[in-house]
């Protein structure tokens, strides 16, 4: 799994919660991984576009307090990729574990 | 060190030093709908930064967000850029337009076709092919005419475009001349041998290359209304 990968699973994590806007996924990124993971803008947004655009989430504008806000929200079909995904990266830590705890 | 010597080097690889800028290396390229989008996202979100952390300046959030480049790669894998959306279909035909696109190829037809029909030969391929055009007009208007989703619209206007129609009426015409001995295989590998023969296969690679064009661009158009 490279790094794109593992930001979109992290996307679909953070918003299987609870629906949020770009700035509270990145900051739910950083905080949930205890500041050892951030999103950088710059990857982040293209990363919600692409994944909106697959249809693994939805997005809809908001008025708050005077400004447009636009909040990501998870779909069935983001759910079930989350799901497939969260299996894949279980496998691949439980492998790196077994080689990693046979090397003492 | 290779970086710096890059930014020296090339205007494009200077980072952006406002927001305005950075968001202009991310959107460019993108169709304006795309872009807005795209600014508003960014813009909301310098907003929040702002509000969250006053003491970062402009500088330490655009350190922050990477860069312009990479977002735009990103950007334009998601969004439909200025190319993509000059590679879709119109979205509106009339029945006169579709008609008058196949004037063109009809016309290339008649004047490749004129030495054979001065003689009588060809006649049946001929009418034939021009047929097959105005039949792929009619059609061409009709499928384009109603709601279809973007990427079967975008396959439906290539396989009835003038210059799949004329593909597929020199392809009528080919077959006829090898089944009516016109054209003999000898005949056709030493066509194939000319540099002509190159440049009208050349075209037509480019022509089948342009569906699966077509048909991306028309997924990214797909998911941004669906």
């Amino acid at each position: 799994m490279n790094a794109r990968e593992q930001l979109r699973m992290l996307i679909l994590a953070v918003l299987d919660r609870q629906p949020e806007h770009g700035y509270a996924i990145a900051q739910a990124i950083n905080t949930r991984s205890e500041g050892l993971l951030r999103a950088r803008e710059g990857t982040l947004y293209p990363a919600l576009h692409a994944l909106e655009a697959e249809g693994l989430i939805e997005s809809q504008e908001h008025e708050v307090a005077g400004r447009t806000r636009r909040e990501y929200r998870l779909t069935e079909k983001g759910r079930a990729a989350l799901a497939r995904t969260r299996r894949d990266w279980q496998a691949q830590v439980g492998a790196v574990q077994a080689v990693l705890g046979g090397g003492s | 060190m290779t970086g710096e010597l890059r930014s020296l080097l090339s205007r494009r690889r200077q980072p952006p030093g406002t927001v305005a800028e950075w968001l202009h290396a991310a959107t460019d390229g993108l169709t304006p709908e795309a872009a807005r989008r795209v600014r508003h996202d960014y813009l909301n979100h310098f907003q929040d930064t702002r509000a969250a952390q006053p003491d970062l300046t402009h500088t330490d959030i655009l350190r922050r967000w990477g860069s312009a480049d990479t977002a735009n790669r990103g950007l334009r894998r998601a969004h439909l850029t200025v190319r993509d959306a000059r590679r879709l279909p119109p979205r509106h035909l009339s029945l006169s337009g579709s008609l008058w696109s196949t004037s063109a190829p009809a016309a290339g037809l008649t004047v490749a076709a004129l030495p054979d029909l001065r003689r009588g030969e060809a006649v049946t391929p001929f009418l034939l092919s021009v047929g097959i055009l105005t039949v792929l007009a009619l059609l061409r208007w009709w499928v384009l005419s109603r709601p279809l989703p973007p990427t079967r619209r975008a396959a439906a206007s290539w396989l009835t475009a003038p210059l799949s129609g004329a593909l597929m009426a020199g392809l009528v015409v080919a077959l006829w001349s090898l089944h009516t001995g016109t054209l003999t295989p000898d005949r056709l590998i030493a066509w194939s041998r000319e540099p002509a023969s190159w440049v009208v296969v050349g075209y037509v690679t480019f022509h089948i290359w342009r569906l699966s064009l077509a048909v991306n661009a028309s997924r990214k158009l797909g998911a941004g209304t669906a």
